[in-house]
């Protein structure tokens, strides 16, 4: 509580920020593993659930374990809670 | 910046990334190639986790050719000659702006020649390496062997030294290295102004002056009353005139025609007349003239008509103001081809008058307001010539 009061929540609470540049470029920091590549669509495992990224073309032009750059065509960003679709 | 490029093949790809995420490794330029196989880049030092991580997983593992600096050292290594001529190039560049090149001396007119004399003297000669030329110490040496001139300044061009020079005038210089002399008045005038150079004035304003006469003496007062000779030198402005005289005869000859005329009829070469002239019938007369070419022979033969008109003179005496103002433009006509146009002249008037009863003499008179203040030894070489 006393954390969270103090220091802004994607610091504290571990969930994914997701920086979008255009429609070419996307940054996402704090996943936590990638679950399916494809060059249509990416699938990062997060503190939220399930992150889909589609689109066409799509390459990273970073990977590491605490952020992936994504370049290419990005069509359509969705998040899934855990468990099941939201 | 030392990257290597690699290849992974089989199933299950993203755990084998998500593997490498986990053990720290960094990859670039990840990309898909169909089902079972993505290509990227990995740095050096990395490469041999990469492959432990790979068989490890059961992946297959192709290292790529380099990438970054490392792509670019290869290559080099292939054209070694190419980077050796680069880098020799490099250094020759370098080396050529460590050195002065040239000299450059400038404003000094006379004294070029001996300036650049004076550099070889002081050691400094082109080409030489600049750090060797120290362009303050130039300039002080070159101050203190050149009293005369006004400024000095020695500085960098790029690999050219550039010694520029302003020769200064020194008013009143010391007459007695080249003569002392006294400014005097080029013509007669009434002096307006006075500006004084060198020397002393000698004449006020207002004063009548006569051609020759001293306005600034080659003097001048020091410390405890003692004099030096100068050159003199200076400006005075003195109201002066010019004269202009135009002489116009007061009977002008006239032209009466009797109405009596003769007309003759001759054919005439360049050398003779085939026909004899006729006689002159009229003490005085006009002709009127007209050749025609005699056509139709291929020879330098003319027609020439005459027609003589008996003629009386008389002398008319002519209006004398017509003739005043003719005159009097003719005059002032004259006056300003003296002066150099009207404009130098500030005031201007004629004066007519009859001389021997037949001749009107017209003088215009115009005054202005110039310098007449001439060195004393130019106006003895202006006498001598």
């Amino acid at each position: 509580m006393a954390d969270r009061e103090l220091f802004p929540r994607e610091v504290t609470g571990n969930v994914p920020r997701v920086t979008l540049t255009g429609i070419e470029r996307l940054h996402l920091e704090q996943h936590k593993g990638l679950i399916g590549y494809q060059p249509e669509e990416i699938v990062f495992r997060t503190a939220c659930g399930l992150m889909r990224i589609g689109g066409s073309g799509l390459r990273f032009a970073s990977y590491s374990a605490q952020e992936a750059l994504i370049v290419g065509r990005i069509g359509s960003i969705a998040c899934e809670e855990a468990g099941g679709r939201g | 910046m030392w990257l290597r490029g690699f290849t992974a093949e089989g199933l299950n790809l993203e755990r084998f990334l998500s593997g490498a995420a986990e053990a720290g490794i960094r990859l670039t330029s990840v990309r898909r190639h169909g089902a079972r196989r993505i290509s990227g880049c990995v740095g050096q030092g990395d490469y041999a986790r990469l492959a432990a991580l790979a068989q490890q997983g059961g992946w297959q593992l192709t290292e790529g050719a380099q990438h970054g600096l490392g792509r670019l050292l290869q290559r080099m290594r292939q054209r070694w000659l190419l980077a050796a001529a680069v880098v020799l190039a490099s250094s020759a560049v370098f080396a050529g702006t460590q050195v002065m090149w040239r000299i450059d001396v400038t404003g000094s007119g006379a004294y070029e020649a001996d300036i650049r004399q004076a550099l070889r003297e002081l050691g400094v000669r082109a080409p030489m390496l600049r750090r060797q030329v120290e362009p303050g110490k130039l300039r002080d040496a070159l101050e203190w062997r050149y009293p005369r001139i006004a400024w000095i300044e020695c500085g960098w061009r790029g690999m050219t030294l550039e010694v520029r020079v302003v020769e200064g005038l020194l008013p009143g210089e010391d007459g007695a290295a080249e003569g002392a002399c006294a400014v005097v008045a080029a013509r007669d005038g009434i002096v307006e102004r006075i500006v004084t150079r060198a020397g002393t004035p000698v004449v006020t304003p207002g004063q009548l002056v006569r051609k020759g006469q001293v306005l600034i003496s080659g003097e001048e007062r020091t410390g405890g009353g003692l004099t030096r000779a100068v050159a003199a030198r200076g400006s005075v402005y003195a109201r002066v005139w010019d004269a202009a005289a135009v002489q116009t005869p007061l009977y002008e000859t006239e032209t009466v025609y009797t109405g009596r005329t003769q007309e003759t009829c001759q054919i005439v070469c360049p050398w003779f007349s085939l026909l004899p002239d006729a006689p002159e019938m009229f003490e005085h007369r006009d002709v009127a003239v007209r050749e025609l070419p005699l056509g139709g022979f291929f020879l330098p033969l003319t027609i020439r008509t005459e027609t003589r008109m008996e003629a009386q003179y008389t002398s008319q005496l002519r209006s004398l103001e017509a003739l005043k103002a003719e005159a009097s433009a003719a005059a002032l006509q004259k006056l300003y081809a003296i002066t150099g146009g009207r404009e130098s002249v500030v005031d201007n008037w004629v004066n007519c008058s009859i001389i021997e009863d037949e001749i009107l003499l017209s003088v215009a008179y115009g005054e202005r307001l110039m310098d007449i203040a001439q060195q004393e030894r130019d106006s003895v070489m202006a006498a001598a010539e």
